[in-house]
């Protein structure tokens, strides 16, 4: 690995493994989100990893319903 | 006919539009609403933004953030504030540099504007030339160096780690603007009067039970 100089140099880890920066990706935005839109921060962590799992679930879900469309339901309906 | 009675407002009466709270969230992150006395809120939005943003710069470094290279992603990005804007300023005026094939053709300094700086190959190095153009004027010019042993000032980055360190920069600012909206309509809280920050929410009853009298 190339000497890596962080803020400027760019990581050399996710190149194959990509989709693990999802993870981080959707706590930030539940970070954002949950302050914003919360009454109040009481259980503030709970609600954020709450909508982490949501997003990543969700994620995963769309994953699964594109595969099935493009490996399955597309070939049938096309006649392979 | 007027309506007497019987309607509720549709805002709290001290939900208005604040302005210096919306140039404060945008100024940086989470300061709109640290301004307006939501101080923890405030905290988690800087958290929260700032922590996507510099993530962004993790993976994919310096290049995630580009005004020249991708200005439709810089439109996102912008919107974290002069962080962003800083960042870019930096990237584009001390790391960036002009192609010395590109220097020869001009006629004179006035014509540099015109060129497009460019981020470094593997084996080049950054130097500032003073540089005579044709015309009998001179300049001091960044332009990348190709030598054996260069050491390029920063790596750039393809591929997906590059558009995913771009994404989280653009993430942040779409996330920072939900921030500055909400800090311009919300309520400044009052410390004497407003339950803490992390007090539990009191549910309405649901039913038209009456709600509890206390010890008495």
């Amino acid at each position: 690995m190339l000497a890596y100089t962080p803020l400027l140099d760019p990581i050399n880890l996710f190149h194959e493994w990509w989709f693990v920066l999802l993870i981080p990706m959707s706590l930030g935005v539940s970070i954002a989100y949950k302050a914003v839109r919360l009454p109040t921060l009481y259980h503030f962590w709970k609600h954020v990893l709450a909508m982490t799992a949501q997003i990543i679930v969700g994620m995963i879900l769309l994953a699964v319903a594109s595969y099935i469309i493009i490996e399955g339901f597309i070939p049938m309906i096309v006649g392979e | 006919m007027s309506s007497t009675g019987g309607s509720t407002p549709l805002k709290h009466p001290e939900e208005r539009f604040q302005p210096v709270a919306a140039v404060l969230a945008f100024l940086l992150p989470g300061a709109g609403h640290y301004y307006l006395g939501h101080r923890l809120r405030g905290v988690y939005i800087a958290t929260g933004v700032l922590g996507l943003y510099l993530s962004g710069l993790l993976v994919a470094g310096l290049d995630a953030v580009d005004r020249r290279s991708n200005p439709v992603s810089f439109i996102g990005q912008a919107l974290v504030g002069p962080v962003a804007l800083g960042t870019n300023w930096v990237h584009q005026n001390h790391f960036k540099a002009y192609d010395p094939r590109q220097i020869d053709q001009l006629r004179s300094a006035s014509q540099l504007p015109l060129l497009e700086k460019r981020s470094p190959n593997p084996s080049e190095t950054r130097q500032i030339r003073n540089e005579p153009f044709p015309d009998g004027t001179t300049a001091s010019v960044p332009v990348w160096s190709r030598t054996a042993d260069a050491d390029p000032p920063y790596e750039q980055s393809f591929g997906k780690v590059n558009e995913l360190g771009m994404l989280f920069c653009i993430v942040a600012g779409m996330m920072n603007l939900i921030c500055i909206i909400d800090a311009s309509m919300h309520r400044r809280r009052d410390p004497k009067a407003d339950p803490p920050e992390t007090a539990k929410l009191d549910h309405a009853p649901r039913t038209n039970q009456p709600a509890p009298q206390g010890d008495a």
